[in-house]
């Protein structure tokens, strides 16, 4: 029986990651002078232990974190950090609500939901800008444009909370039949579906790895049709942020100095990546940690941002609080003061 | 450019160049049948391995499809519970040392209306026992596994893509699951699947058993291209064929994966730099599990022997050309040596030393034959120019001894002008221009007595030197035979009976000949068939003399008449010859009466030689340096 799978495959869009690069260089550099700061003033006193979990297995999605590890970061900010690993059987959210987890990695809307049903996390660090979710149908199924998914089968993660998507059937008028599925992207390859609802970053580039050129494809992406959700961010317990809140503060700032070292560095994070994932025993190569990288870099920093990155924004938040609202998963909008806590991106500005 | 080499050069040139020529075009040729030839071979070599691997692995894996197919079918067409089905699962394991694993898993609810997950998974653990678990549960939603949901929705068995098995020894899995159903209401109903899980191992053992030419090897892809088997090992269940092709920016590759899991089969070119591939790759589908085996044969080791013979036609072809270029520089020397020699004594005879030695050639080819001809040749020039020069010496004899005769020619006609200063009523200028060094024409005038000027004008019928002494002897005549007294007519009949005499060569001379009576003015004259004079009267007038009647001299013996005359003071009388009115112009055509007329009036008033040069310089203008035809001879006698 399968045990395992395939996360993996190939991509390039070295042009857009190449100029985000050049800003991700320039900024490690201030941040190396902020390390530098902390790590001076982080010298004499003993390191704080903490766990991290990230959403998902190992992959370039989290490349920042392991770069940050993997360099010294988190110890140089007077954090001993450990790293574990996530997956079906120990969510983040469940990691740290059973407080097995100091930090976590979450999706935007997941974490709102928790919330609003008494898990007392809050959102230090909003990473990720952008929606990388997209539907993929193959042309030869004759669909070419959003209309054309009318009366079709879409595959949808079926952990994955069902806002986003009822959201953007609604706001795009479009009435489908989902099919759940998990882990794979076989049944869409085999045309047992005929599109899918999966991430940008990664099954995209695993469809291109089963042999299916981009141009046989229809590509929608959720950010281009209306439908920005920010995704990844760095929570933690309320209560772990008022007993260390100088600890949360040089967590995020680790993380994404980790972040701007792995766009800076894409090789080397690579690297670190296929290492991760082979202690992990999970099907790793290259050239699809290499297009995750760099889509990550899309997500994480898109061109034209104005904030400082790891910065949540109000506005953001409200649009993916409401479409919960509205779509019954949550009842109230939690209070977004108490929700988003970040000290870091602040510092990391200046 | 080519024109200035030696011979020797330019077929060296010619011949090496189209030999190379013809070299490269058999060459290309041969290499590229070759090379089909030798691609045709090994395709159907490589063919035949894969084939042979491809029905090996088949024969497993269907043999492996029939468990749960079978297992299936039972499932339809029976009844059982739990215990039942546990035992019938834990012997299809036991029963079947091929496969480590068997699942019969339900549809929701199927099994045990009131338990949503049903499915039991039997294995068989590392010291062989076997054991039965029901794995189903809301920690493990199997409905979303591959080996469920794709047989659901495709309502079809499936292989799945190959796994790692962390149980079994990280060995790498695939598992076959296919449907089974219930008929409800005569309907078919989805009621679950049966799987069995193989490893793979066995794989790698026939793929290992492929071997092509010397570093070549057979490789697996799943339905996804995701490499199942590969020499590279970290590559099996991390790349597939196209991430590969990705990170090595291999399109071509990229090409043939997608014509592999399309289910193709063919020969195919491969290269990419990036990843040290140049290579031939056969490939053919498991049509059961969609899977398709490569065999891969680098194209060096493909080619190697064609290769290795190429090279050795090539240096003998290299050799063949260069000792070609020594032979024909040898043949062309021996042609071009003699040539050479020849054209330097050649030079040498050029030069005009005719007893210069040609070397003999003793061969009898073409350049033999030339240079007898030199030979024959030098010898005919010899003979030539001695000839030459002895004629040339006769000819200066004569033409010295011409140019005597035609001073004395000269000397016995008239040549001072005015002749008779003392007479200044009679005025006279003649001009005598013979065609050929001697000429046949004539003039003469004297006085017979104080009072009677006898002139006379002639035209001997031939040019040269029998005219000019035919031309010789009537002058001698003329003077001879006038005696005072005597008529024109008379005088003529007295020289035509002389020339008529032993005229054994027949010629004739036409003759004028006036006697004018300075006193009075009157003239007689008679005319042998000589071109009338004409009369230049003072009043401007020109008339022509009567056409005569009389033959000329030295034809036949016979009488002459006389005509009677009279100038008055101030007339003028010009005779002439034929080769005035008959001179010749460039295009043809003759000067003529009228053009002689017409300058005659122009000329009207002159004195005689006035007259005489104006006649002249018409007739230069009008033959313009045509060749004289004719001897010319113009005469003026004016009255005063």
């Amino acid at each position: 029986m399968p045990k395992k799978f395939f996360i993996s495959m190939s991509g390039s869009d070295r042009l857009a990651a190449g100029k985000t690069n050049v800003f991700f260089a320039s900024l490690a550099g201030i941040l190396l002078a902020v390390i530098f700061a902390a790590g001076v003033l982080h010298a004499q006193t003993p390191l704080k232990k903490a766990v991290f979990v990230p959403q998902w297995l190992p992959q370039a999605q989290f490349a920042g974190y392991y770069m940050a590890y993997e360099t010294g970061l988190y110890t140089r900010h007077g954090i001993d950090l450990e790293i574990l690993d996530s997956g079906f059987k120990t969510p983040s959210a469940r990691m740290l609500e059973e407080k097995k987890a100091d930090f976590v990695t979450m999706q935007l809307s997941e974490a709102i939901e928790r919330r609003s049903k008494g898990l007392k996390l809050i959102n230090i660090g909003q990473v990720s800008q952008r929606s990388a979710l997209v539907i993929i149908a193959k042309k030869k199924n004759g669909i070419n444009s959003l209309k054309d998914l009318n009366g079709r089968r879409l595959g949808y993660w079926r952990n994955d909370s069902p806002g986003p998507l009822q959201a953007f059937l609604k706001k795009n008028n479009l009435s489908v039949e989902i099919v759940p599925i998990t882990s794979t992207v076989n049944l869409f390859l085999l045309d047992g579906i005929d599109a899918i609802v999966t991430m940008w970053y990664n099954e995209y580039y695993r469809i291109l790895g089963s042999g299916i050129d981009e141009e046989e494809l229809s590509v929608f992406l959720f950010f281009e049709h209306g439908m920005n959700l920010p995704e990844d961010g760095i929570y933690c317990l309320e209560e772990t942020f008022s007993r260390d809140p100088q600890m949360c503060r040089d967590f995020v700032i680790a993380s994404l100095e980790g972040w701007a070292s792995a766009f800076a560095r894409e090789e080397q994070a690579i690297e670190i990546v296929l290492k991760y994932m082979n202690r992990a025993h999970i099907t790793a190569n290259r050239p699809h940690q290499r297009w995750m990288l760099s889509r990550m870099c899309d997500i994480i920093s898109p061109a034209g941002m104005k904030r400082p990155i790891g910065e949540l924004d109000e506005s953001d938040y409200n649009r993916v609080a409401s479409m919960l609202r509205e779509y019954k998963i949550i009842e109230t909008i939690p209070d977004f003061k108490s929700f988003y806590m970040n000290k870091a991106a602040g510092d990391v500005k200046k | 450019m080519l024109k200035n080499k030696k011979i020797a050069f330019q077929l060296s040139f010619f011949i090496l160049t189209f030999t190379t020529l013809i070299f490269i075009a058999v060459f290309a040729y041969d290499y590229f049948v070759s090379r089909e030839f030798l691609l045709r071979n090994v395709e159907v070599n490589a063919k035949n391995l894969t084939n042979s691997a491809a029905n090996k692995i088949e024969s497993v894996l269907l043999a492996v499809q029939k468990i749960p197919h079978n297992f299936a079918r039972m499932l339809e067409n029976s009844t059982y519970n739990e215990e039942e089905l546990r035992s019938m699962l834990n012997s299809l394991v036991a029963g079947n040392p091929e496969i480590s694993g068997g699942c019969v898993a339900f549809a929701p609810n199927a099994f045990v209306p009131a338990l949503e997950h049903y499915a039991l998974y039997s294995s068989r653990n590392a010291s062989g026992e076997v054991s039965v678990n029901n794995i189903g549960g809301a920690s493990y939603e199997y409905f979303y596994m591959d080996w469920y949901q794709l047989v659901k929705e495709l309502d079809r068995p499936v292989w799945t893509e190959p796994y790692y098995d962390e149980d079994a020894g990280n060995a790498v899995m695939s598992t076959y699951s296919a449907p089974f159903y219930r008929k409800i209401d005569g309907k078919k109903v989805f009621r679950g699947v049966v799987t069995v899980d193989i490893s793979l191992e066995w794989l790698e053992n026939i793929m290992a058993s492929i071997k092509i030419s010397e570093s070549g090897y057979g490789f697996l892809i799943s339905q996804f291209g995701n490499i199942i088997t590969h020499p590279r090992r970290n590559w099996i269940m991390n790349e597939s064929i196209f991430t590969v092709a990705d990170e090595y920016k291999a399109a071509g590759l990229r090409q043939l994966g997608r014509r592999m899991i399309k289910g193709e089969s063919g020969f195919a070119p491969v290269t990419n730099a990036q990843l040290g591939l140049d290579c031939w790759i056969y490939f053919v589908p498991l049509k059961s599990s969609n899977w398709s085996i490569g065999v891969l044969i680098p194209s060096k080791e493909l080619f190697q022997d064609l290769h290795t013979l190429m090279n050795i036609i090539i240096v003998f072809a290299g050799a063949g050309i260069f000792a070609l270029f020594f032979v024909i520089t040898y043949i062309s020397n021996k042609v071009t040596k003699p040539l050479n020699e020849l054209a330097s004594i050649t030079k040498i005879v050029g030069a005009g030393d005719f007893d210069a030695k040609i070397p003999e050639v003793s061969s009898r080819d073409e350049v033999g034959i030339l240079n007898n001809s030199f030979i024959q040749m030098q010898k005919a020039l010899k003979e030539y120019i001695l000839n030459f020069e002895l004629t040339t010496k006769a000819k200066e004899k004569i033409q010295s001894e011409l140019k005597i005769a035609r001073d004395i020619q000269m000397g016995i006609i008239p040549k001072i002008f005015p002749p008779f200063p003392k007479h200044p009523d009679i005025d006279i200028y003649a001009v005598l221009q013979p065609a050929k060094e001697v000429g046949g024409d004539l003039y003469d005038f004297f006085f017979i007595d104080d009072e009677l000027l006898c002139f006379a004008i002639g035209d001997v019928s031939d040019k040269g030197v029998p005219a000019s002494l035919f031309m010789a002897i009537t002058r001698t005549l003329l003077r001879a035979k006038t005696i005072k007294g005597m008529k024109p007519a008379a005088v003529l009949k007295s020289m035509n009976e002389a020339l008529c005499q032993d005229n054994e060569s027949a010629m004739f001379v036409t003759f004028f000949m006036g006697i004018l009576n300075l006193r009075t003015g009157a003239l007689q004259y008679a005319n042998a068939g000589h071109n009338p004079p004409f009369f230049m009267r003072k009043d401007f007038k020109v008339e022509e003399f009567p056409k005569p009647k009389d033959m000329p001299l030295g034809i036949i013996e016979r009488d002459y008449n006389d005509f009677d005359a009279k100038l008055e003071k101030g007339d003028s009388i010009f005779l002439f010859t034929d080769g005035v009115n008959e001179a010749i112009s460039n295009d043809g055509g003759f000067y003529g009466d009228p053009r002689l007329v017409a300058a005659l009036n122009k000329a009207a008033g002159q004195k005689p030689r006035g007259i005489t040069n104006l006649v002249l310089d018409e007739l230069k203008d009008f033959t313009r340096g045509a060749e004289q035809s004719d001897d010319i001879t113009i005469m003026g006698v004016r009255y005063f």
